[in-house]
């Protein structure tokens, strides 16, 4: 793990989706799935003390998505490039 | 506190999009807990933070197992 590049991650992400989108996704995209853990860990103190956190949504949500990121990371990382670069462009189109 | 199987479905196709791009997490999530499911906001983005914690850690590692 290039730890100056998960650091750059953190602070700009967004340029990455389009780097994605241009062509190089392989060595990057592992990067900003671990990158804000920490960043989401310490949301997610902050939402189980002061939010509105109802169980029956979070471990719906839990429920799907855990089994889903592991089909979608195994594919990804496995996968040729060229059928997961359409993947990547249809979810920065869709967020952004 | 019922657990809504359609959630779940929703929440698996978000997971497998995020697992394979690394990007949309709360941008895809969020969004399709208000709109589609009409979860009160604020329930919504706490409730997407807490399950962000659980997959995102995942997928993760299991990117760093294939890193050559």
């Amino acid at each position: 793990m290039n730890l100056r590049l998960v650091r750059w991650l953190v602070l700009g992400s967004v340029p990455l989706a389009f780097l994605g989108a241009a062509g190089l996704p392989r060595c990057l995209s592992a990067q900003p799935d671990g990158a804000p853990v920490p960043l989401a860990g310490a949301a997610a103190l902050g939402a189980l003390a002061f939010g509105h956190v109802q169980f029956g949504v979070t471990a719906s949500l839990a429920i799907g998505s855990v089994p889903g990121v592991f089909v979608g990371s195994l594919l990804s990382s496995t996968a040729p490039d060229r059928y997961v670069r359409p993947v990547i462009t249809f979810v920065v189109a869709a967020s952004g | 506190m019922t657990i809504d199987p359609y959630i779940i479905l929703g929440a698996a196709i978000v997971g497998f999009l995020v697992g394979m791009t690394g990007a949309g997490g709360g941008a895809l999530m969020t969004p399709m807990l208000i709109l589609l499911f009409g979860i009160k906001p604020s329930t919504a983005i706490s409730s997407d933070l807490v399950a962000a914690v659980l997959m995102r850690p995942l997928g993760a590692g299991v990117h760093l197992r294939q890193a050559p």
